[in-house]
């Protein structure tokens, strides 16, 4: 479903941020990319959304080449993809409703106006936001603003879903639960790749581990936990 | 409604620079098309005094009445539009007695003491009454010399000459307003470039956002061309406001500056059609650029 072959990227000084990376990700799997500050991990996220393509090498979704696509290939993809970026990306002068709404109707164009208010109810629920759908989220908090990005991935349950340090701005009851919202869409079919630092998280829900140190990925690296 | 809030972003966080810019492209529109509305309606009328020369000449006193058709013959013949001329170069002249007696009904209208003087004096009014010929059309410096020349001839007015330079300055305020339309163009150019700027500046993150979240092209162009649309239409309802407000005052100097204006035409619903026109071609130009900007700055999101 992914495959990173012999990926390299690098920041505009050429400094290799990814080197040679390989990397296979199957359907309805379930992926932490772990590894210290500057690793790499938001590098690989980012490529794997579509955000960015590789300076060398080829990154594959369901078989296409991410530098190939069309624009109108780029936005279906998107569309299939739940992406939590690591600095939320949100609309900051729309309300919390109002950005996840955004993204729900992109990716469900043709379902109706009564299954948003009830995607809407529940996926606000289950991250605590139902008391602040209508304050805009340059007024939350950095957890909050964390959930809003969050709940906008789930909401169009995707068949990707690309979490860089979802948890990073949570207190610690509330990482397990959003730890858990993810484990659930992982266990309704999505595959998702989880980037995260929290050794805790990683030994709690033991899943695959790829592990980048220096822009090499050392995949199944038992020692990093 | 989100999608409103962000085409409308640039308006709620930069509502002072989005008016002003709108006012001076609504001012810049309306300058525009006065001058091209004054370089319109001064067509015809140079085209008028060009071709519809005027060439009056006043007969001597001692010209016996009778001599006077000969006269006009030999005018006609000067002028190519003897006997044998074609049709379409058939002049009108008009003549003497029959319309002194014309010329002294209509000085009574305003002068009637001086017309009841002059009837007191009998048939020997028609010696100190003014007897011409006249004659209309486009005709060389050289023929209007000769007729000029004529025995019987005391002068001969011609209005290309005494208009000459009234011609010569309705030439230039046309030349000018041509220039001037240009460099009001470049201007709404400039204007339309640094709202562009702030347009995009103020919605990139939004734009980027959206097209990161899976919106297709369309998507991602409409905010920049729904504004330029936008404001495309409200800075020509700013010109035309302005043309209500102060354009007609203008066509009225104008028309009161000299008589040769008075035919001016004044704009009409096709000519508010026209500037609707151009205002929204205006504004999908701002928009087009603004989309080409997300494009360009956008390229690691937008692909």
């Amino acid at each position: 479903m992914i495959q990173l072959t012999n990926v390299t990227q690098n920041f505009g000084s050429g400094v290799p941020v990814l080197h040679g990376v390989d990397l296979k990700i199957a359907k309805g799997e379930f992926v932490y990319v772990l590894g210290g500050s500057g690793a790499g991990k938001s590098t690989l996220l980012r490529l794997i959304a579509t955000e960015t393509t590789p300076r060398e090498g080829e990154v594959q979704l369901f078989g296409y080449s991410t530098r190939n696509l069309s624009s109108d290939q780029v936005s279906r993809f998107r569309q299939s993809i739940g992406y939590i970026p690591q600095d939320f990306r949100l609309i900051g002068d729309l309300t919390v409703e109002e950005n996840i709404e955004i993204a729900w109707k992109l990716g469900n164009s043709k379902t109706q106006l009564q299954d948003l208010t009830l995607a809407m109810q529940e996926v606000l629920g289950k991250l605590k936001l139902t008391e602040r759908r209508k304050v805009r989220t340059d007024r939350l908090s950095g957890g909050e603003a964390q959930r809003v990005s969050i709940a906008r991935a789930l909401i169009r349950k995707p068949e990707i879903l690309i979490a860089d340090e979802p948890t990073g701005a949570q207190d610690r009851e509330m990482s397990w639960d959003i730890i858990q919202l993810l484990h659930q869409l992982h266990l309704s079919g999505s595959t998702v790749i989880l980037a995260t630092h929290d050794r805790e998280i990683v030994r709690k829900l033991r899943k695959r581990c790829a592990v980048l140190k220096e822009g090499q990925l050392r995949a199944e690296d038992a020692t990093w936990l | 409604m989100a999608l409103i809030k962000i085409i409308l972003r640039p308006w709620r966080l930069a509502p002072g620079s989005q008016s002003l810019s709108l006012l001076a492209l609504g001012l810049l529109i309306f300058l525009a098309s006065f001058l091209v509305w004054l370089d319109f309606g001064l067509e015809p009328i140079v085209g008028h005094m060009e071709g519809r020369q005027v060439v009056t000449a006043f007969l001597s006193a001692q010209v016996a009445d009778a001599d006077v058709p000969q006269l006009e013959d030999s005018i006609r013949i000067l002028v190519g539009a003897g006997a044998g001329a074609p049709a379409s170069v058939a002049q009108e002249t008009a003549v003497t007695k029959s319309e002194q007696d014309a010329l002294l009904a209509k000085f009574k209208l305003r002068h009637p003491q001086l017309v009841d003087e002059l009837d007191s004096l009998g048939d020997e009014k028609y010696s100190l009454i003014p007897r011409y010929v006249s004659v209309m059309g486009q005709f060389s410096g050289v023929a209007v010399d000769q007729i000029r020349a004529l025995p019987g001839v005391d002068s001969v007015d011609s209005s290309l000459e005494r208009t000459q330079q009234t011609l010569g300055a309705f030439k230039s305020l046309r030349w000018i307003s041509r220039i001037l339309v240009l460099f009001l163009g470049l201007s709404v150019v400039t204007v339309l470039f640094h709202l562009c700027r702030l347009n995009f500046t103020v919605q990139a993150d939004a734009v980027s956002i959206l097209s990161l979240l899976g919106a297709n092209r369309f998507w991602v162009r409409l905010p920049a061309i729904s504004l330029g649309l936008l404001t495309g239409l409200v800075s020509t309802i700013l010109a035309f406001g302005l043309w209500q407000a102060i354009g007609n005052q203008f066509i009225y100097q104008l028309r009161h500056f000299t008589p040769a204006l008075e035919s001016l035409p004044t704009p009409g619903a096709q000519a508010f059609l026209v500037l609707l026109a151009t205002g929204l071609l205006t504004g999908a130009f701002l928009g087009v650029l603004g989309s080409v900007f997300f494009n360009q700055r956008s390229a690691d999101v937008w692909r």
